[in-house]
């Protein structure tokens, strides 16, 4: 991990081939990942309708899709729903995964065990399976085209609960012992020891739920039935079907909806990777 | 040990207050649905409306139909696309980002890119990247081999454009898994290889992949069960057309149901698609260890 551990040497020409064969490689791949979206991103800034005005044209760049996407009451609606639902999802599953983490970790209890494999066995269930019930069941409570029918199923998934339990896990049994004997009572414990220690596991679990929500699609499609309840993504997907098709507009709000996920990753680049390194060593 | 007893029994209330939150969340949004499932299979009737009991009878109409049958070959053939080509690639690129290169943390992000769009966005992406005037992919077919296939108006066509485009959109996440696996094998098994003269084809069979099998494991898993229920990028795509040619199980179930069917079949065909997916996942386990044991 330390470049400079090693002394420097001169590479041997067949060093230099295979490094440069790699990057040629990588930078291949890269062009195949980007260029793509840049394709988008571009065509978003140019003064196009539809599919033959974006192959013929050769305007200078212009932001009227944009000003047209932030004047357009639907769209905002759209966007404040994603920032609504998205940020409620993320909040209230590193609280809720945190409090369950720190008691399958820390606290001790009967079945302890057996509700931990119990609730991890449901990853393996196709959520194929649940969702047409739980469709059915959100719709008998009245909760379909409403705020809370688009965000409380989503707090029920298990990962999150094992990931903040492995960390906690390591958090040493003498701290808390320290703790108890100061009189302190479990919620103390939590707020004053786990909570500090547990941040990087809380902004990993944050990180990836913040971007599986702002990218969910088939719940929102199915709970959002009219057109002021839904997000950003579904918005985008579903109006091409409906509306005569303006395709200035429709790129500019792709790019609009792919600032967030983008900005987040940016910004939180290791804890994505510290994440993906916890899911494989895992397995 | 009044206090001792004073104090498990106020850790036991805390456990019981801190879980509360998620057991009933997981309870009810988890296993109350699960459980509905099975009860649902055994009655007919839409979304609106009252149900009708029908016994076994939802399973004599999975066998009797037909575009179910067709869907099923669509799904495979979906799969049989997708999983290889995502995990071919995916391991390919883990393997080059694992590589000691300078820039290969710019690399390992710009790759990730794709991972972190909506299928709103890739559905879009690759519909201008496809699109007869405008997309460069399908003037640079057209120009270079002379094809000139609507790729996702024409049947098996669309289905192979999507599982690809499907594939595009996991790659960079799975090779990122891939990668952490990676680094997880000691560097001194390879000077050791070195020093026996391993070649490094060698290298790839006999260390890397090897000590990669429970990675390996993981990614077809994983890339399976969402190749069993693609449903997003049909949605964005093609709708399931032309026609039905890229009906798949998921899109089924979805068009069957919000189109007014019955929400048992459809409960139905869910459960096949959990059992069929828990056998591949068996499949997969039992193939990779037996692998091993040789």
């Amino acid at each position: 991990m330390a470049p400079h551990s090693r002394p420097r040497v001169r590479l041997s020409s067949r060093q230099v081939w295979a490094a440069l064969r790699t990057h040629t490689l990588l930078i291949l791949v890269v062009l195949a990942s980007i260029c793509p979206v840049l394709f988008v991103v571009v065509a978003s800034f140019k003064p196009i309708t539809s599919f033959d005005s974006l192959a013929s044209s050769t305007a200078p760049f212009t932001l009227a899709n944009y000003l047209g996407v932030f004047a357009d009451k639907v769209s905002i609606q759209w966007l404040l729903n994603s920032i609504i639902v998205t940020t409620a999802v993320t909040i209230l599953t590193v609280i809720v995964d945190m409090l369950a983490g720190y008691a399958f970790a820390k606290l001790k209890f009967k079945g302890s065990a057996w509700l931990l494999s119990a609730m991890l066995a449901t990853v393996m269930v196709p959520f194929a399976v649940t969702l047409l019930p739980n469709y059915v069941l959100v719709a008998r409570l009245g909760l379909v085209n409403s705020y809370a029918g688009l965000i409380i199923p989503l707090l029920s998934a298990p990962v999150g609960v094992y990931l903040m339990r492995q960390f906690i896990s390591e958090i040493p049994d003498a701290l808390l012992e320290a703790a108890k004997i100061d009189g302190a009572n479990p919620l103390q414990i939590l707020l004053k020891i786990i909570v500090p220690l547990a941040r990087q596991p809380a902004i990993v679990l944050a990180v990836f739920t913040f971007v599986n929500t702002w990218n969910s699609f088939l719940w929102p499609l199915l709970i959002a039935q009219s057109e002021d309840k839904r997000t950003l993504i579904v918005g985008i997907a579903t109006q091409s079907l409906q509306h005569t098709q303006n395709l200035g507009a429709m790129t500019a709000q792709t790019v609009i909806s792919m600032v967030p996920t983008l900005v987040v990753f940016a910004i939180f680049q290791r804890y994505f990777l510290m994440g993906l390194t916890a899911g494989s060593v895992k397995s | 040990m009044q206090a001792i007893k004073a104090q498990a029994r106020a850790e036991f209330i805390s456990a019981l207050v801190f879980l509360t939150p998620k057991v009933g969340l997981f309870a009810a949004f988890v296993v109350v649905p699960f459980v509905y499932t099975f009860y649902l299979m055994l009655f007919q009737g839409g979304l609106i409306g009252k149900f009708r009991f029908v016994g076994l009878g939802n399973f004599g109409a999975l066998l009797g139909d037909g575009l179910l049958r067709s869907t099923i070959g669509n799904t495979l053939l979906f799969m049989a696309v997708n999983i290889p080509v995502t995990v071919g690639l995916a391991l390919g690129v883990g393997i080059l980002l694992a590589r000691q290169v300078k820039f290969r943390g710019v690399y390992r992000s710009l790759i990730y890119v794709p991972s972190l769009l909506s299928v709103s966005a890739t559905g879009l992406v690759w519909k201008i990247m496809l699109d007869r005037d405008a997309g460069p992919i399908y003037g640079f077919f057209k120009h270079t081999f002379g094809f000139e296939l609507s790729y996702l108006q024409s049947g098996t066509v669309a289905l192979i454009a999507v599982a690809l485009i499907s594939a595009w959109a996991s790659v960079g996440f799975y090779s990122l898994i891939f990668l952490a696996g990676l680094n997880g094998i000691p560097r001194e098994l390879y000077e050791a290889g070195t020093v026996d003269g391993i070649s490094p084809s060698g290298a790839f069979w006999h260390i890397t992949l090897p000590l990669l099998k429970p990675v390996l494991q993981l990614v077809l898993i994983l890339t399976s069960i969402s190749a069993i229920q693609v449903f997003d990028i049909i949605f964005v795509l093609t709708q399931g057309g032309p026609g039905t040619s890229t009906y798949t199980v998921m899109w089924y179930i979805y068009k069957s149901v919000f189109g007014g069917g019955s929400v048992g079949y459809a409960a139905t065909i869910s459960v096949a698609v959990m059992v069929f997916s828990i056998l591949l996942a068996g499949a997969i386990v039992l193939f990779t260890r037996s692998r091993e044991a040789r």
